[in-house]
């Protein structure tokens, strides 16, 4: 370790070897400076479009000190630029001004660094920090991917019944649907209309897989998802909420949100910042669809309208998946509206419906998930409006006659963001207080400067000079961590992950107490300090990786079954056997060399010390 | 120094001791888990938590009169860190939203004697999400061992292997047990103490390990219980300085990491206590009494510690 026994290290390997030493403190020290500038929180205000102004700064100010916001500082340029007093009440501002200002400015709340604009530059960053230190919303949701099956097979049974009638095929029947599969049934007659059938439907849904069996003269066949099919389908929904939701979350004006998926069919979504959840959780747990039918005057489906009950032709014209935005308006009477724009697609459905239908009623459907009061989960529908398609229509219309503005905004919202085809759950809320957050981060930093100053004194007490190497080790552990976890993408400091970072520095010096003891156990023996020291550090070595190693078993386990502030915690640990490792080991042994002033080049006979009193070295020593 | 000891202390003639300790303490957790069972939090249990902060002391019974008065019987009233901090818990129910339950819980305790509340955490969790976190965590904690059996069984040899799990298990049960005896909450962060303590309590083990396995192949002893001696003796004062700066450091946590913190700190500051002295009495007695010895431990060449490894200066 110190030295090879055949080949002695000549001293500008030594020298290369400190360099690099040198040099990864140094950079990851780099990397943990951005850390002493905390983001400020901002508020953002900018023009909805090209045409409108931005609100006077004046304006702005007012708004906010009626509704007791103490403002700090504002600026604008493209954009208002607010820093309130108070940057935890930055969340209830934004909502209160989006509200006052709709009609003109998109607000957000933005995070602004703070660091030297060269450290910037290098595209460094602090450690982000997690709900419980900062304040904010998190919620859980559960995505029911089974109800999004049973809801793809209904379709698949109304497509196949529009292809059966289409086509003409007498002696096809179509059974029932279930989340499992549909079921066809053909006499022995419509064999051929059975496959053309089949042909058909597979084209639209490529992974379905067909069984076929024979009861007596009735072909009996049933359309499912094969294993792969499945878990593809399943990813498919999940990546669709996932995406739907994001953008929900970014119309909101939440920019520094973390969605991602956890486990199978669950949702994290953390909204930092975020005091009132009622509005978020009502964009974010919503799962409203729009569709568009035609009426029917016998049979389809019975919905209720605001009138009584309506027929539809239970498959839809089109629907929300071909909405490309949808702003929320008012008609020439003040009623509020919803202004659709369709895709090309979805617009040439339209204009072939229209075309066909002047004259005739088209009713737009609204359906949402509703959990009862035993959390079962139901489709309610309701008709939202009937209207008589008085023109070709195309790409651009709108649905008109909302009951109140706050309806057709969330309305524009969820349809600007996508579809949603699965029924969301929200499992778990939390939500945690600004002042709560504050008071995480100052009780977690006050822990962390006790339980350092308490080991560090301990250390120098027991080991005076080689307890000055352990602290600057550990120092330089610190740093090497902090750096690191600023550095590496997804790392979030989290209550529990502050405990983590006092925990190991406890159980850092754990390694450079393993190799001072074997150093004093040699000094014991009468090898000179210089000889201690190289044994010392070599012997330690093999307990030092064993021990790690085994630690490292568990952080790892931990970071796989644990969400937020557990993973961080893990995180913290599993970063900090790599850092103690790292600076219990090659940089206490580069500072203990230097400390201890030893030659770069060792003459071979120093080598060899006490290999021979080794031997009975333990019963000696007892 | 107090222990630095000059001769090899006979550790292994307190085997029989060690061992009627440990099976006493052991029983009496599981006695007690089977018995009392654990409280656990919010996390497992699923409901609603809601946690104000009051300008000054705030006035339990009051708050609880007024929560009654509001239609929730069974809201859990008490104080959380400091004397104007109050968290109130209710189970989870069937009729009313989360999310309206605790807006109607706010309002309801807004304004007390003790002057207005400020909502400082709320949490709601659905009650499969605490099932599916009981199966996962127990499983992480089989997982964890599993691994640590592969691993030291694979460096060391199958006796430590069982000698290091048997020590881990002990730790888990007692810390668990000891959370029984004393009623505290066992949350979402004690689980990761738990683990933490397999974590810390196996590193002591291992360094023990490590030195009896490096004491068979350099000392030319027999008794196998002699060896265990020297090697616990040799390891004793590096055991007791990292248990005593780990304990410092979780000291610090347990006074002023704040509430949040302080059923994480104790649980480690338990199991650091246990997994010390398990490391010292349940691992190597274990070990001793499954037989390791001499043979098990020489490999054909005898190879230098560290000689593989590549120089680190």
């Amino acid at each position: 370790m110190f030295a090879n026994k055949n080949t002695a290290p000549s001293s500008w390997q030594v020298r290369i070897k400190r360099f690099i030493v040198a040099a990864i403190v140094i950079v990851l020290g780099l990397c943990a400076t951005p850390n002493l500038y905390q983001n400020k929180t901002l508020i953002s205000i900018s023009p909805l479009n090209n045409q409108q102004v931005l609100p006077s700064n004046d304006l702005v100010k007012g708004l906010l000190e009626q509704n007791q916001f103490n403002v700090k500082q504002i600026s604008s340029a493209d954009n208002t630029l607010v820093e309130l007093t108070q940057q935890t009440d930055s969340a209830s501002a934004q909502q209160m001004l989006s509200e006052a200002l709709r009609e003109q400015a998109s607000i957000k709340v933005i995070e602004q660094k703070t660091a030297p604009l060269w450290l910037q530059k290098m595209g460094l960053s602090p450690i982000k920090l997690g709900l419980d230190l900062n304040g904010g919303v998190l919620f859980v949701l559960e995505v029911d991917t089974d109800k999004a099956l049973e809801k793809r097979m209904e379709n698949l049974a109304l497509e196949a019944q529009s292809i059966r009638v289409k086509n003409k095929l007498h002696g096809v029947r179509i059974e029932q649907s279930t989340a499992s599969g549909l079921q066809l049934a053909a006499t022995s007659h419509a064999q051929a209309g059975l496959e053309q059938l089949q042909k058909e439907l597979i084209k639209l849904f490529p992974q379905l897989m067909v069984k076929t069996q024979q009861q007596g003269s009735l072909t009996l066949s049933t359309l499912s998802y094969n294993e792969a099919g499945l878990a593809e389908f399943n990813k498919q929904t999940m990546t669709q909420a996932l995406t739907t939701l994001r953008s929900r979350i970014e119309e909101l004006g939440i920019t520094e949100a973390v969605t991602q998926r956890q486990g199978q069919n669950y949702i994290r979504i953390e909204l930092p910042g975020v005091q009132d959840p009622a509005a978020a959780k009502r964009i974010i747990g919503a799962t409203a669809q729009l569709s568009f039918h035609a009426l029917q005057e016998v049979g389809g489906k019975r919905v209720a309208a605001e009138h009584g009950t309506v027929n539809l032709n239970p498959l839809a014209i089109f629907s929300g998946a071909d909405i490309d935005n949808a702003q929320a308006g008012r008609d020439e009477y003040g009623k509020p509206l919803v202004q659709l724009s369709l895709s090309p697609q979805g617009g040439k459905k339209m204009l072939h419906f229209s075309r066909d239908n002047v004259g005739e009623p088209m009713a737009t459907l609204y359906s949402e998930y509703i959990a009862d009061s035993q959390g079962e989960i139901h489709e309610s529908s309701q008709v939202i409006s009937v209207a008589r398609i008085q023109q070709v229509l195309g790409q651009r219309f709108s649905i008109t006659n909302l009951d109140s503005w706050q309806k057709a905004q969330d309305l524009a919202l969820l349809l600007r963001a996508g579809s949603l085809d699965a029924p969301l759950k929200i499992v778990t809320e939390r939500t945690i207080g600004p002042t709560l957050g504050a008071q995480n981060i100052s009780s977690g930093f006050k822990a962390l400067a006790l339980g350092l100053s308490l080991t560090l004194a301990f250390m120098l007490f027991w080991y005076r000079k080689l307890g000055v190497i352990a602290s600057i080790a550990l120092f330089a552990n610190l740093i090497c961590l902090l750096g690191l976890m600023s550095l590496l993408p997804g790392v979030v400091l989290t209550l529990p992950g502050i405990a983590g970072l006092v925990l190991t520095i406890g159980m850092a010096v754990d390694t450079n107490v393993i190799i001072f003891e074997r150093i004093k156990e040699e000094r014991k023996q009468g090898s000179s300090m210089m000889a201690a020291l190289q044994r010392g550090y070599k012997q330690a070595q093999s307990s030092i990786i064993d021990a790690n190693l085994t630690t490292m078993i568990t952080a790892i386990v931990l970071m796989s079954i644990g969400y937020g502030p557990i993973k961080g915690f893990a995180i913290t640990l599993a970063l900090g056997i790599l850092t103690s490792m790292f600076s219990g080991v090659v940089v206490s042994a580069q500072l203990s060399q230097w400390f201890y002033r030893l030659p770069s080049i060792k003459p071979a006979s120093k080598q060899l010390i006490s290999t021979a009193a080794n031997k009975n070295q333990g019963v000696q020593h007892g | 120094m107090w222990f630095r000891f000059k001769n090899t202390v006979n550790f292994m003639s307190q085997a029989k001791l060690a061992i009627a300790f440990s099976a006493f303490l052991f029983l009496g957790s599981i006695g007690s888990l089977a018995i009392n069972g654990l409280q656990f939090g919010l996390d497992f249990t699923g409901g609603t938590l809601i946690e104000v902060g009051y300008d000054s002391a705030a006035d339990l019974p009051d708050i609880r009169k007024q929560l009654e008065e509001g239609g929730f019987e069974d809201a859990v009233v008490q104080h959380f860190g400091t004397s104007s901090d109050v968290l109130i818990r209710l189970a989870p129910r069937d009729t009313v939203k989360a999310e309206t339950l605790s807006n109607q819980v706010l309002s309801v305790v807004s304004t007390t004697s003790a002057g207005e509340a400020t909502m400082r955490r709320i949490e709601f969790v659905g009650p499969s999400v605490g099932e599916e976190l009981k199966e996962q965590g127990g499983l992480a904690m089989l997982i964890t061992l599993i691994c640590i059996l592969i691993y030291v069984a694979f460096r060391f040899e199958w006796r430590f292997a069982v000698g290091s799990v048997l020590a881990l298990t002990h730790d888990v049960v007692i810390t668990l047990g000891l959370f029984s005896i004393l009623g505290l909450e066992f949350d979402l962060t004690v689980l990761a103490a738990i683990l933490a303590v397999i974590g810390y309590s196996l590193n002591d083990t291992i360094v023990v390990f490590d030195r009896i396995r490096e004491n068979f192949r350099k000392l030319r002893i027999d008794d196998v219980a002699e060896i265990i001696n020297i090697s616990l003796t040799q390891t004793l004062s590096r055991t007791t300085i990292t248990s005593v700066t780990t304990i410092l450091v979780l000291l610090a946590l347990f006074f002023k990491g704040g509430a949040l913190i302080h059923a994480f700190a104790t649980a480690l500051l338990m199991g650091v206590v246990i997994g010390t002295y398990s490391s010292i009495f349940v691992a190597s007695v274990a070990a001793l009494k499954l037989g390791v010895s001499r043979e098990d431990m020489i490999p054909t060449v005898v190879e230098k510690e560290g000689a593989d490894q590549d120089p680190l200066l």
